[in-house]
């Protein structure tokens, strides 16, 4: 097949191909490769700003046209075979290194090998875009994602749904779920994909039905996607960490039974995602991911155990670094005594963190951060905090989650469609935004909830505690 | 793209099967595409739906956010689903004559 590529004239990479009869044929093609010619562009792979792109023409071999027939003919099983007998020598390429290949793995499911393979040849995807798609009684769950090549493989479906809290299974529903993607998908999960949602991938259109059937059935809710809240990320905390303020997990059981079907009935004017992290530690990087960010924070100062702490100074502990490393110098040592100054400490945990001797302080509850976001009109955004204290009270939560349903009112009511809640308060303003909602403006609320020292571990300090354990 | 004769008339569907110019609807063009949509005879609480989006969109020329669908009828959006299965922005909008809803439900 002779295809038209436009390139970088610097590296070479491959902007747009098309195929030179579809170029030929195709008006829409015909406009966006004349617009790509004049305009100028940025190479993503050099990210060198070109005023011309270079115009090659390939002979590209088409994938093997009668096999590839055959298999789309075939039923599900007798086309697993089918593909391995295509050749797939890039593929190939990445099974050979010592370590446990993908492609192995990929290779035992129903996945079209040939997409990758070319996707591989190409050096980029074959796959077109995605979006949302419901079916009759499903209005969210179900995403689509086009193909830029009929010829080898048709679009695919996949269906989304939620992990159990704490993302621990029993074995009788990970049985049932894997059981799910074999009969209906390519036999693969994507476990844990952005927002913790599991994804059982390429379920053909009739069976979209049944897949979400056996997975309620299985105990497992369908949803997030489309304008709707997603699914809420949450920190392992109480199940396994030893900084945890707040119950994290039972927060996140809250959350889908007050708001199930917020979640599955699309009605907002975009996205709303929730993360939850126990402690200022932010493990979930709600602040970076989350719509709306919910985080367990302390108001006393750190407090210090002063027994554990010599002990910690004797066995070599270097508290001098500590005290020097705190990002706002809050912390005092004279060699015997250690104070905090609970005014200018800003609760960031690298002390916590550092020293087992020094513990968060008492009066604990969560902050409440909305707009954070990486994508939409204005890039990434980090969250504005909207109340930095809201008490957590088990086992409804119901403070905290008043002051989000509050939060997504506003947002409902007064925000253009396709706009994210980010977006909406920059172009609002946060002291509009918090009279809409009704919160008091605090200082907190101009102030980073917490600041990032960027700690690194040092391989002898991984070494050591690799010994210890 | 699909063209369907109805009552004599030549009528245009886009590929989802939405009607192509809303000038054609009527009540009756409305009740073919409940049928299309599996819904049957249309109810009262069909037509109060229908009804709110049609008006929204011959005064604004878009279809109305689905918080103003649910605020005007009165009905929660659950029970919006249930009356459309494939959802407000879908199925009603589809019955209602309007062209496919741009944005992803
Ligand atoms: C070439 C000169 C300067 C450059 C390139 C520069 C750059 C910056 C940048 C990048 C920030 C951070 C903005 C942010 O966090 O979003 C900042 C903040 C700030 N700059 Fe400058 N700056 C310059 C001169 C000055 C001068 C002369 C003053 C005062 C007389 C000043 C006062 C401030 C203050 C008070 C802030 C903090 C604002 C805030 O946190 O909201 N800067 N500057
Ligand atoms: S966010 Fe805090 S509580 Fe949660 S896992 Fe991380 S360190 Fe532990
Ligand atoms: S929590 Fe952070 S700011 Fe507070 S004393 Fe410790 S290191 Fe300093």
């Amino acid at each position: 097949m002779l295809m038209v590529q436009l390139a970088c004239p610097k590296c070479g990479f491959v902007i747009e191909q098309y195929g030179a009869e579809q170029l030929e044929t195709d008006a829409q093609k015909q406009k966006r490769y004349q617009y790509l010619r004049k305009k100028q562009s940025l190479c993503p792979s050099c990210l060198t700003q070109t005023a011309k792109l270079e115009e090659r023409r390939v002979e590209l071999e088409a994938p093997p046209q009668a096999e590839l027939m055959a298999e789309a003919e075939a039923p599900p099983e007798a086309r697993a075979e089918g593909e391995a007998a295509t050749p797939t020598p890039f593929c190939d390429e990445l099974e050979r290194g010592p370590w446990p290949s993908h492609v192995t793995e990929l290779k035992q499911t129903r996945y079209h090998m040939q997409m990758y393979e070319e996707g591989l040849r190409q050096k980029r995807t074959q796959w077109g875009f995605g979006g949302y798609t419901s079916i009759p009684g499903v209005a969210s769950g179900i995403l689509m994602r086009a193909s830029a090549r009929p010829d080898i493989a048709k679009g695919a479906n996949l269906v989304r749904a939620f992990c159990p809290s704490g993302t621990f299974y029993s074995t009788k529903t990970f049985r049932a779920l894997c059981d799910v993607a074999d009969r209906h998908g390519y036999g693969i999960l994507h476990l844990h994909a952005t927002t913790c949602d599991i994804e059982v991938l390429g379920v053909p259109k009739e069976e979209l039905r049944a897949t979400v059937d056996e997975l309620v059935a299985a105990g497992l809710d369908v949803g997030s996607t489309g304008d709707a809240y997603r699914n809420c990320q949450e920190c392992i905390g109480p199940l396994r960490c030893e900084m945890v303020l707040v119950d994290s997990v039972a927060m996140r059981q809250a959350y889908f039974t007050r708001f199930l079907d917020d979640v599955q009935y699309p009605r907002f004017p975009h996205k709303i995602k929730f993360k939850l992290s126990g402690c200022p530690n932010d493990c979930t990087r709600s602040q970076q991911k989350g719509d709306i960010a919910i985080v367990g924070v302390f108001r006393d100062p750190p407090r210090i155990d002063e027994a554990r702490l010599d002990d910690w100074v004797k066995n070599g502990g270097d508290l001098a670094h500590v005290v020097r490393m705190c990002p706002t110098r809050a912390m005092e040592w004279d060699g015997r005594r250690l104070t905090i100054d609970a005014d200018a400490c800003v609760r960031c945990m690298y002390c916590i963190n550092k020293c087992p001797a020094i513990r968060p302080g008492g009066d604990r509850g969560v902050a409440v951060l909305a707009g954070g976001k990486m994508r939409g009109k204005y890039g990434p955004l980090q969250p504005f905090l909207i109340a930095p204290l809201v008490p957590a009270i088990p086992p409804d939560f119901k403070e905290v989650f008043d002051l989000c349903a509050k939060i997504t009112d506003v947002y409902d009511e007064h925000a253009r469609r396709k706009e994210r809640l980010g977006d909406f308060i920059y172009r609002t303003g946060i002291d509009e935004f918090c009279r809409l909602v009704g919160v008091a403006p605090t200082p907190q609320q101009m102030v980073a909830p917490r600041i990032n020292p960027f700690y690194h571990w040092t391989p002898e300090e991984l070494q050591a505690s690799r010994k210890e354990a | 793209m699909a063209t369907v004769e109805f009552e004599g008339k030549p009528m245009d569907l886009d590929e989802d099967g939405f009607l192509q110019n809303p000038e054609l609807w009527s009540e009756a063009v409305a009740q073919y595409f409940a049928e299309q949509e599996g819904l049957g005879t249309l109810t009262d609480e069909h037509w109060k739906v229908v009804n709110m989006i049609r008006n929204y969109y011959l005064q604004f020329g878009v279809a109305p956010m689905i918080r103003k669908v649910v605020k005007d009828t009165g009905f929660e959006l659950k029970y919006i689903y249930t009356l459309f299965p494939s959802g407000p922005a879908k199925g009603a909008c589809k019955v209602a004559g309007l062209p496919k809803p741009t944005g992803c439900v």
